[in-house]
């Protein structure tokens, strides 16, 4: 306990007053001489007790009413508040910095977004802390930006976090967001903690059973605050573009966009524009109409010139709350000329292959592929250097020359693309995979397996093919929507088994981390790995009876494909089934292209505008011990109370008023009684 | 007369003569406001005649001499020039409230009780002288302290008052020995006046006034309060220091004990009145401020009613 005016306690010494009155009063009786002292007897006793307790009780009403007038003036303050009476604090603020923060706060009155009321918030918040105290500041969502969260004095350098601090669009993730905090305040030496959770509270976010036990995890000696901001509407529109990764096409070549709206709303929108753009440049518009709670789908086709990579943008003229998902983007990379070398002896055994890279060329303006068939004795050094991609069908073997040509153009950064057949002579491709010095093959072809004689051995009835979506890898997450094709519905009569190479250095865990790092690909973005990395290398693709259908191995800058299966109707059905046009057009440009970007996403949630309601925001704030503050103002007046503590004289006022009150009282009930 | 001034001092002659003219005052009072003569007869032997004064009963003209003479005479009868009247005046320490205090301490209002003592007793003796009987004044505390035998002679007053002038307060009470002692000394029938504030035992009281009756006494107990004792009017601590016992004292609070005092006096009270009237001993309690003339009258109406 504190006083603001210590000094005035010091009027506390006019308790002395009474007890001086009082022992005064005590040696002045009066004083009778008396007669009747028979009439006296045996009743002194009784009341001698009885005087000294209420002459006692009266004297202490006496001494207490200048005592707490005292105490009063003094104003004191209770400072044994939750952070312990400690003025000085260490406070960690999450910001929740998820994209859902964009909409409008309710509590501005202008047109401002959650998270810069938040950012205002925390500001005005390290103000009522004054000096002395710690801070830091956490995003809510994760954040790769900011990885210092010790906590400073330094409101500056806080003030510099807070307007570098930016949204992401991924999601909150509170439970990991509380850890870090925790990492944080047990980084300061200020016992007084506190967690001040800054966030809209989105439903799909914080609905999560395990944040309660989280939290509870905490020190008691850290206090968990919790300001919630509201948006002013919970209406939104949603616009996203129906890909997952970014498109490759050629140069002129045209392609689809489908931009999907999705209404969060209850209100229906009608006529609502859609404008496409490629970069920034509007290409097309139309309107749409969504129903509340529904979804519209647009499709957009067009085709671009220009080679590289340009940005596709769908955005929709929309005053909803969240501005984030108003806008999609689709990076779509635009190529140029390149060379297709196609080496086969036989016209047939790649018939469809070639119907299917011309067919990826349909439509274009201009043709960007140039496709050259070669036997494999008109190889030569030209027609191998211009290529940009080798496809090897059903070729027996290759001089060495032709090979070294090959593996050396593959080094430099071309794609190799070996469809065996039964011409295959597999001990010179084998024999490729075990030369140390120049092995470059992922895996040995190993004898042919007939769906029929496998079957006819066991009781699996089931026909061979690919296994079912969801595909991983970029050359087939395109079938993942199933509009796009089945290829889980195609059926492999015949496949040569992939083995992997002994003795060769593993393609897969070696060769290709080397050759990633060396081009520098950004590994560590792809959410999942695309195909499963194994003795092989990398398996694109696998058939339902668990061996590899497709095997990828890096070499040098290019890379080299494998395949278990001709591409020939006697093999499979993929040649003859819709699937196999757009199949090889992304083969093809993934192989000239090299990986697909992965495209960031919002988070999908983050568009829902479904939030904690305040029974639910206070039944989980009970759950996790938490104070729930709706403004700042009740914030700051807690800081306050925590920090300078709560001043009392009010009650003590009350307590003076009914001690004078008390001491008419009793004195004249005294009164009353004696003339009874 | 002179002698027995001279044996007092400047305060007590002062009070001798202020007493004289109490007593002159309330009896003249008396004997207008009842209109009828003080004198009262309690015997009934024939002695002699005495020439008829004014004031006289006309009951006791002896109208067949005033046939023979023309003259009026009085019958007087044996005893009635005797008639022994004992004054017993209680001094204890007890009659001394009321009286200022020499020590300075707060001293109540009103007369003190032994001056209303002594001027009732001087009243009641100059009636008795004034009818010839023979008034006699013993004063006592725990003991005897002083004794002047019944006498019927004019000037008995003089020495009857003169002791009263004299008569100090002090001491312990004690009724019942003293009047038992005093029973021995009244050996011939007669009228004991007790005046006393009675603070006693009432049994032992109420026994001894009883041992004066048996001896076919008349006796009047004429208890005499202050009316500080009767209402308790004290407030606050208050040290209740002992009249009689030097050192004995009391602080008590008179607020909260008021009431238990006052029960406890209307039960000694009460006590002390049974015991009277049981044994026929005529009680009168009068507080100081009554005149003593107005305590008398009602005394004379009550034996006349009697």
């Amino acid at each position: 306990m504190g006083f603001v005016n210590a000094i005035l306690l010091f009027g506390s010494a006019a308790a002395a007053i009474p007890l001086i009155l009082h022992l005064l009063n005590r040696s002045r009786f009066q004083k009778i001489e008396w007669g009747a002292m028979h009439l006296l007897e045996d009743i002194d006793l009784k009341n001698s007790k009885r005087l000294e307790w209420q002459s006692l009780l009266l004297l202490l009403i006496r001494v207490a009413i200048p005592v707490v007038l005292a105490l009063c003036m003094a104003r004191p303050i209770l400072t044994a508040m939750k952070l312990g009476g400690d003025s000085r604090a260490s406070v960690a603020f999450l910001l929740d910095n998820s994209f859902s923060m964009q909409a409008s706060s309710l509590a501005s009155q202008r047109e401002q977004s959650n998270f810069e009321t938040a950012k205002q918030r925390i500001d005005a918040a390290v103000d009522h802390w004054g000096r002395g105290a710690e801070f830091s500041i956490l995003p809510l969502a994760p954040y790769s930006g900011q990885s210092d969260f010790t906590p400073n004095v330094d409101s500056r350098t806080l003030r510099k976090q807070l307007s570098e601090l930016l949204m992401v669009p991924g999601r909150a993730a509170p439970g990991l967001a509380i850890q870090h905090a925790k990492s944080a305040l047990d980084a300061s030496s200020l016992t007084a903690r506190q967690i001040v959770v800054l966030s809209d509270f989105q439903l799909s976010d914080w609905r999560s059973e395990s944040l309660a036990t989280e939290m509870n995890k905490l020190q008691s000696s850290i206090a968990i605050a919790w300001m919630p901001l509201q948006p002013r509407s919970t209406d939104n529109i949603e616009v996203t573009i129906d890909a997952n990764y970014s498109e490759i096409v050629g140069q002129g070549e045209p392609f689809e966009v489908r931009v999907m709206l999705r209404n969060w709303g209850t209100r229906a929108r009608t006529n609502l524009p859609v404008t496409l753009s490629v970069d920034q440049v509007p290409v097309a518009q139309k309107q749409v109409d969504v129903a509340a709670d529904g979804t519209s789908q647009l499709s957009f086709a067009f085709s671009i010139q220009e080679p590289g990579q340009h940005i596709v943008t769908a955005r929709i003229h929309d005053t909803s709350t969240l501005i984030f998902d108003d806008v999609a983007e689709l990076p779509v990379r635009v190529l140029d000329a390149h060379r297709i070398l196609v080496v086969r002896d036989r016209l047939e055994d790649s018939r469809y292959l070639e119907t299917a890279l011309q067919a990826t060329q349909l439509g274009a303006s201009e043709s960007w592929l140039q496709v050259t068939r070669k036997r494999s004795n008109e190889l030569n050094e030209s027609i191998i250097g211009s290529a940009n991609l080798i496809f090897l069908v059903n070729v027996p073997t290759l001089s060495d020359d032709s090979w070294r040509l090959i593996t050396r153009q593959v080094e430099q950064g071309s794609s190799l693309i070996i469809i065996p057949g039964e011409q295959c002579d597999f001990r010179w491709y084998n024999q490729q995979t075990i030369n140390l010095e120049r092995g470059c093959l992922s895996a040995a072809f190993n004898q042919v397996s007939d769906s029929n004689a496998s079957n006819a051995s066991t009781l699996d009835r089931r026909p061979i093919g690919f296994t079912r979506p969801p595909y991983l890898h970029p050359i087939f997450a395109l079938f993942n929507q199933l509009n796009q094709g089945r290829l889980d519905q195609v059926v492999i009569h015949q496949w040569y088994h992939l083995e992997p190479v002994h003795g060769n250095p593993l393609p897969g865990d070696v060769a290709q981390s080397e050759s990633r790092a060396k081009r520098n690909e950004p590994s560590m973005l792809r959410p999942v790995r695309a195909s499963v990395s194994t003795a092989f290398g990398d398996i694109v693709m696998s058939m339902n009876n668990g061996e590899p259908w497709m095997v990828l191995g890096d070499f040098g800058k290019g890379r080299i494909f494998q395949l278990a299966t001709p591409l020939d109707a006697t093999a499979s059905n993929l040649p003859l089934r819709s699937v196999f046009v757009p199949w090889i057009h992304r083969l093809v440009c993934y192989s000239l292209a090299g990986p697909f970007e992965e495209r960031p996403q919002q988070h999908p949630s983050e568009s829902e505008p479904r939030f904690l309601s305040a029974v639910e925001l206070e039944r989980l704030a009970t759950d996790c011990g938490a104070e729930v503050y709706s403004s700042i103002d009740d914030y700051a007046k807690s800081v306050h109370l925590q920090r300078d503590g709560y001043e009392i004289w009010k009650w003590f006022l009350v307590a003076l008023l009914v001690l004078l009150i008390g001491e008419v009282w009793y004195q004249r009930w005294l009164s009353l009684r004696g003339r009874e | 007369m002179s002698m027995l001034l001279g044996s007092l001092t400047a305060e007590e002659r002062e009070k001798f003569v202020r007493l004289q003219w109490i007593a002159n005052q309330a009896m003249e009072g008396l004997t207008s406001g009842i209109h009828r003569s003080p004198h009262l007869g309690f015997s009934i032997e024939f002695k002699e005649h005495r020439a008829y004064v004014p004031g006289d009963d006309l009951r006791s003209v002896d109208w067949k001499l005033f046939g023979k003479t023309d003259r009026l005479y009085i019958r007087q009868f044996e005893d009635e020039t005797n008639l022994r009247v004992h004054l017993l005046l209680d001094q204890s320490g007890s009659m001394r409230y009321g009286v200022k205090s020499t020590r300075g301490e707060k001293t109540p209002s009103s007369s003190g009780k032994h001056e209303y003592a002594v001027q009732f007793a001087a009243c009641l003796a100059y009636l008795f002288v004034r009818q010839h009987d023979a008034v006699g004044l013993a004063l006592f505390d725990q003991q005897l302290r002083g004794y002047l035998p019944p006498r019927s002679r004019p000037n008995h007053l003089q020495h009857v008052l003169a002791m009263l002038v004299q008569s100090h307060c002090g001491g312990e009470t004690d009724l019942s020995s003293v009047l038992d002692e005093l029973a021995s000394k009244i050996r011939r029938r007669g009228v004991v006046i007790v005046l006393s504030d009675g603070f006693d035992k009432p049994e032992s009281l109420v026994r001894s006034l009883t041992n004066l009756r048996a001896k076919h006494n008349e006796v009047v107990l004429i208890q005499i309060l202050h009316p500080d004792e009767l209402t308790f009017p004290f407030r606050g601590r208050t040290q209740f220091e002992s009249l009689e016992i030097a050192g004995e004292s009391r602080l008590l609070d008179a607020v909260a004990i008021r009431a238990s005092y006052l029960r406890r006096l209307e039960a000694f009270q009460q006590q002390l009145a049974d015991g009277c009237q049981r044994n026929r001993i005529r009680r009168i309690t009068c507080t100081t401020d009554q005149p003593p003339s107005a305590v008398l009258a009602t005394l004379l109406e009550q034996r006349e009613a009697h």
